[in-house]
């Protein structure tokens, strides 16, 4: 018991991927523990959403290993995956004829009996869910009927549902108005404080990662080229390497928090 | 809940309708058969002309038409769902053409053997019709950028492959055999007596079976196959699981009834509709309307032409055709 608390969530060494001729991730290790936040960042293309899905098998991890809870996740059921990985893709499906009660119901499919119609307990504890993202009035709703940041939540409550030790969401913030980007903000920071849910967060907002994340893994081309502490990436050597852009910073007086801007050319 | 109650309500009202149209239709035809008729055999003594007409003719062939709707349209309902279309139906997509074929060959070659209510004919469209699914699946999913649409066009080449070699088979066999074999292409529910409702009901009842165990799964790949496995689901798996299932249910109806199309198109739209995307609500909801709905078929086919009567498969294809074409253009993805 004490052994499989100490074991990490992920340990990830040596993975690689190419499809068609064109390599996505070249030699990637990480390794993340329990109750760790956590955000990958990089440009468009770097391999973050491809690494991501290494995490819960939806790619199979064929050079190098993926362990999760110390054993090979190629040895795992797509089922126990998700009894401990909670999991918000970046897009979801343009069309989606479900209510998010019966939605966020769905994602209990690794804890409950796939052959039995989900009783009225489940819709308790997908109500409980819903409220905790703030969209218990929303229960009743059609999906393809809210706004993004209304069904983001939704899908967060969904990934919620599976029990997850550890939560990956995929660009959970890109293109959402600032409303909605707070409130999924601060409800991935409780979620991380108060229910000690670890969280890796796929973003190419710096400010995000900065704001939230204790500890930055910086991807480009396919690699790893910054894993560390978040105070040490805000530096425009780093970034501009990075993105390929100088940045500027402001730091906010208060608190202390340092901001990146894309410097204009001009 | 109240969403509970109100399924429940639309259940009670399909059931109703599934009920009276089952408990009606046996009496219509060119002959008019009366309860008197019917009754009769409880009092005992010499089968009237009526009673063996309802009893060896019409009802026969009213389950026949509602196992042969309600298998169909629980196929068409897991395709649409696995492939996120409501277009992709395994007539469209060109698997009863294979099966078709599969059941051609067997009959032109004389494999009608029968083992545990299972005809030769029928495994030989489940094979013709497993292997039509991979064919274009297997297609479609090589070309770059799989998309239903992709499917739906490769399917409808292979059926036109197939029906070309439905039509050679039947060019080389003899006139009779030849006759028999246009009039099964065309949909045909005349049978006499039950043997051929439990020929269609084994493995029919088996395909369906499987659809049903992969409710949750499909309710989770409506989703897409990314959110669905991110939630657990071996999303290869149960699309092998729904291919097997569906070729089974497919073959044995079409090695019966011949290669019936739309109702697989029709009935899961119109039940989505009514009951919603939740498969537990939606699968046999499927179920009773798609036998209920090929049993009406196949009556306005016995009744249009009295006392003559014509292939269902005309009929579900009158309705179908332009059904699909408003479905198109209602989908413009």
């Amino acid at each position: 018991m004490i052994e499989q608390d100490v074991k990490p969530i992920y340990e990830v060494s040596g993975l690689s991927y190419s499809i068609n001729g064109s390599t996505l991730l070249h030699d990637v290790s990480l390794r993340v523990g329990a109750g760790e936040f956590l955000a990958i960042i990089g440009p468009n293309g770097a391999g973050k959403s491809t690494l991501l899905r290494h995490l819960i098998r939806i790619i199979r991890p064929a050079d190098g290993a993926v362990k999760l809870f110390g054993r090979n996740i190629n040895d795992f059921k797509q089922r126990e995956i998700a009894a401990r990985v909670g999991y918000v893709p970046q897009n979801g499906p343009d069309s989606l004829p479900f209510t998010a009660m019966q939605f966020v119901i769905m994602g209990r499919y690794p804890h409950i009996n796939p052959l039995a119609r989900p009783g009225a307990d489940e819709e308790e504890r997908a109500l409980s869910l819903l409220s905790k993202v703030g969209m218990a009035s929303f229960a009743d709703r059609q999906l393809d009927k809210l706004s993004g940041g209304e069904r983001q939540k939704i899908y967060i409550a969904a990934a919620l549902a599976q029990q997850p030790d550890i939560l990956l969401l995929d660009e959970p913030t890109t293109f959402l108005d600032p409303k909605h980007q707070c409130d999924i903000h601060d409800t991935l920071e409780s979620l991380n404080r108060e229910s000690n849910i670890a969280v890796i967060a796929v973003s190419h907002d710096i400010n995000f990662a900065s704001r939230f994340s204790r500890r930055v893994i910086a991807m480009k081309k396919g690699a790893v080229v910054f894993d560390g502490p978040v105070a040490d990436v805000l530096y425009n050597g780093r970034l501009e390497s990075l993105f390929d852009t100088p940045f500027d910073f402001l730091s906010q007086e208060k608190s202390g928090d340092i901001f990146a801007f894309p410097r204009r050319k001009k | 809940m109240s969403r509970r109650k109100n399924i429940a309500i639309r259940y009670i009202a399909l059931a109703a309708i599934a009920a009276a149209i089952l408990a009606v239709v046996p009496f219509l035809g060119s002959r008019s058969v009366s309860f008197a008729d019917i009754s009769h055999i409880f009092s005992g003594g010499a089968k009237t002309v009526g009673e063996r007409i309802f009893w060896d003719i019409r009802m026969p062939r009213v389950l026949l038409a509602f196992i042969a709707g309600a298998t169909l349209s629980v196929c068409g309902l897991s395709f649409q769902s696995i492939f996120r279309n409501p277009l992709a139906d395994p007539f469209l997509l060109g698997v009863s053409g294979g099966a078709a074929l599969g059941a051609v060959v067997a009959i032109r070659f004389g494999l009608t053997f029968s083992f545990l209510g299972v005809i030769g004919p029928q495994l030989f469209a489940f094979a013709g019709a497993l292997a039509t699914i991979f064919i274009v699946y297997g297609i479609a999913k090589s070309h770059k950028g799989f998309t239903v649409a992709t499917m739906l066009l490769t399917g409808v080449a292979v059926s036109f492959f197939f029906s070309a070699l439905i039509m050679m088979v039947q060019y080389i066999a003899d006139f009779s055999n030849s006759f028999a074999m246009v009039r099964w292409m065309m949909g045909s529910m005349s049978i006499v007596g039950f043997k051929p409702v439990i020929q269609i009901s084994v493995l029919s009842a088996a395909g369906v079976f499987v659809v049903f165990l992969k409710r949750s799964e499909m309710n989770l790949m409506m989703a897409g196959d990314e959110l669905a496995a991110g939630r657990g689901v071996d999303v290869e798996k149960t699309r092998r699981a729904i291919f097997i299932a569906v070729s089974l249910a497919t073959g044995a109806v079409v090695a019966i009834c011949g290669p019936i199309g739309f109702v697989g198109l029709i009935i899961p739209h119109i039940m989505r509709i009514i009951f919603g995307a939740d498969h537990f609500d939606l699968a046999p909801a499927c179920l009773i309307g798609g036998g209920a709905f090929l049993v009406l078929c196949d009556t306005a086919a016995r009744l249009v032409i009295l006392p003559a009567e014509i292939p269902v498969g005309i009929v579900t294809a009158m309705l179908g055709g332009p059904f699909f074409i408003w479905l198109l253009f209602r989908n413009p993805n």
